[in-house]
């Protein structure tokens, strides 16, 4: 029996904090695992996989977070790839549930990054422990500066235009307008991206994630089981995993890990580009959103410019790309791959209100971790409703 | 420090004196409960200095309004009236009664509004960084609306305080600004901005001690000494070595004034 159809999504919940001083990260995940467990119409005692990461979970963190549980799961994954790694989490689950080494995966994050003020973006890139960190470590490069560094290479080799990537900030804070939960409401013009201060060149202020608090929680079963559940399953069809590194010194900074997991997620999802209604994608940066585009197939690389304009990414258009607002007006506290996986699968269950996409019933999930220019990972996900 | 949940938002209080079980609220047997109200964007521990000179014989108290410091929430109030309701809310909670308020800049305000609406509950008001009854914050107001805008970094401010001030000094009080998010900051001026007490200062009952830093700029000090003399039975009363920043430049002496008050 294929994997492609086999598992389910059956419960989602997304933490509405953005601002939780008064909380823990355990203490967010533990009362989104009790969110998604009620939208599943299950309880903590049916679940027998744990899956979790964030920023501080150490080597015990799975462990120390099932204690917090009261928990003790039969398979356990504490896979931390950075922020894709929700979505690789429901890959790994649905491989677990698949292989019959778990029925109920209980996927979980949580973090304060925002009232911790932790540095997230101007923070150091790559974590100085690999060899190549040796040669750029020494220079000050950051996250936000690797980021760039796709970024200018893709205005340089391509022609992209800023106002093309601010284009991105503004569809999301557009979408954030209509989530009432979001951090960032005000609306924006590309006129004001522009004029937001410069913080690593070409991105300014506003091509930049926020820094919230928050976290969520994803509950996993097979898609037998999940149809007798409180609400309607939607499957996985399709799901692909992926690093990028530096390849001894000669990476083409144009091609992402979203190439390489996101033709094994459509190809065993047996759906084209344009079967898709709409987009989940990390938007660490606007020009993670334009390179994951273009990496993932919807246009070829060095066209993502042009793509994202005529509001073809927004909501009405004809690929709308996070609902919800994204990292980039609705919510980042540090990993954000939990939240894609979320608001495709309430999408696919049309229960976005304001911001639902009419007629939604495939939708692609792609989270990106790390450092795009230097090294990251991808996993991508093809969820469709049942 | 403790959380308390009125209105079911998480909302920082300091204290002295031994911790409480949650839910439970702080010792105030000693002397008498000094609220502290912070200034815009400001937080509940810039009073640490004032309430370590206080606690020996009083019950000093400060909190962070919501969407300041490391209380709950993601904006201001959004108006002086609903910070002041706020703040008799907290109170409320943590079983204050007749408490002094000390007020800095917008929290002086808050002690207003809140002896205004609800006379007889606070017994005495002190209020310092110049109260902005008739102060412009139109400039600052400019200037952070170009941050929130992301236009303009938020800049180390070190203007307004005593020559004599130790860098430190308002490099703490700068640390502890930043920790409110910038959106909330730019409501809480325009709040203030907004809010005029006029004829209503007459309705103030209890007695209400105005003090200003010596080094306070001019315009400051004539808002300071504008609203001593609107305000029915106030006393202007200057603090030595201090700017427009007393509860950090000078927290023991500033103590002293409110002790002399609550006596």
């Amino acid at each position: 029996m294929s994997l492609s159809g086999s598992v389910a999504i059956a419960g989602v919940h997304e933490h509405p904090t953005r601002w939780a001083p008064d909380k823990t990260e355990f203490q967010i995940m533990a009362e989104s695992a009790r969110g998604a467990l009620a939208d599943a119409g299950l309880t903590i005692e049916d679940v027998d996989g744990l899956f979790a990461a964030s920023m501080t979970m150490g080597a015990m963190g799975t462990v120390e977070l099932a204690e917090y549980l009261d928990l003790k799961p039969d398979y356990v994954d504490g896979t931390n790839i950075g922020g894709s790694s929700f979505v690789a989490h429901v890959n790994h689950a649905a491989a677990a549930i698949h292989a019959g080494l778990c029925q109920v995966a209980l996927i979980l994050y949580g973090s304060t990054a925002a009232s911790n003020a932790m540095a997230i973006g101007t923070g150091m890139g790559g974590g100085g422990r690999g060899w190549a960190d040796a040669f750029s470590a020494p220079y000050g490069v950051t996250t936000v500066g690797s980021y760039a560094l796709v970024a200018r290479l893709h205005m340089d080799r391509y022609g992209t235009k800023p106002e093309e990537l601010a284009e991105i900030a503004v569809a999301m804070r557009t979408h954030a307008g209509l989530n009432p939960v979001a951090k960032m409401r005000q609306p924006i013009t590309v006129e004001d991206v522009l004029a937001s201060r410069v913080i690593s060149d070409p991105l300014h202020l506003l091509d930049c994630c926020i820094i919230s608090d928050g976290g969520g929680a994803v509950v996993v079963t097979s898609a037998e089981r999940a149809a007798d559940l409180a609400k309607p399953p939607v499957l996985l069809l399709g799901c692909g995993e992926a690093l990028a590194h530096q390849e001894t010194g000669s990476p083409d900074l144009m091609r992402i890990a979203a190439r390489q997991s996101g033709e094994r997620a459509f190809a065993m999802a047996g759906v084209t580009r344009d079967d898709i209604d709409l987009c989940t994608i990390y938007d660490s940066f606007t020009i993670t959103v334009l390179t994951t585009l273009e990496n993932l197939g919807f246009c070829e690389v060095g066209e993502g410019g042009a793509f994202v304009g005529d509001g073809r990414i927004r909501l009405g258009g004809a690929l709308p790309v996070n609902p919800d607002g994204g990292g980039l007006s609705s919510n980042h506290p540090g990993m954000r791959g939990i939240f894609l996986v979320v608001e495709a699968t309430r999408q696919l269950r049309g229960e976005c209100g304001d911001r639902q996409v009419d007629g939604a019933r495939l939708a692609c999930v792609h989270g990106t971790g790390g450092t795009l220019g230097m090294s990251h990972s991808g996993a991508t996900l093809i969820l469709g409703a049942a | 420090m403790k959380y308390v949940y009125p209105d079911d938002l998480a909302i920082l209080v300091h204290h002295r004196g031994p911790t409480t079980l949650p839910g439970a609220p702080p010792d105030l047997s000693g002397g008498v409960t000094v609220l502290c109200l912070h200034d815009a964007g400001g937080n509940g521990h810039i009073f640490a200095g004032v309430m370590d000179a206080l606690a020996a014989d009083h019950s000093p108290l400060a909190y962070d309004q919501p969407g300041h410091g490391r209380s709950g929430g993601l904006d201001s109030l959004g108006a002086v009236e609903a910070m002041a309701a706020h703040a008799t809310a907290v109170a409320d909670v943590l079983g204050v009664e007749h408490p002094v308020l000390l007020g800095e800049g917008m929290g002086a305000a808050v002690a207003l509004e809140v002896a205004m609406s609800s006379p007889g509950w606070p017994q005495a008001l002190v209020l310092c960084g110049a109260a902005a009854a008739s102060y412009d914050e139109g400039p600052a107001i400019e200037q952070l609306a170009a941050v929130v805008a992301g236009r303009a970094r938020r800049e180390f401010d070190g203007s307004g305080y005593a020559p004599d001030t130790a860098r430190d000094v308002y490099k703490a009080a700068f640390a502890e600004w930043v920790k409110t998010d910038p959106r909330a900051t730019l409501e809480d001026l325009r709040a203030l901005d907004a809010w005029e007490p006029g004829e209503r200062l007459g309705t103030v009952a209890c007695p209400v001690l105005v003090v200003c830093g010596v080094h306070t700029e001019d315009a400051r000090r004539a808002a300071s000494a504008d609203l001593a003399e609107r305000t029915p039975g106030a006393r202007l009363v200057e603090l030595p070595a201090a700017g427009r920043r007393g509860v950090v430049e000078q927290p023991a002496a500033l103590a002293g004034i409110v002790a002399q008050v609550a006596a």
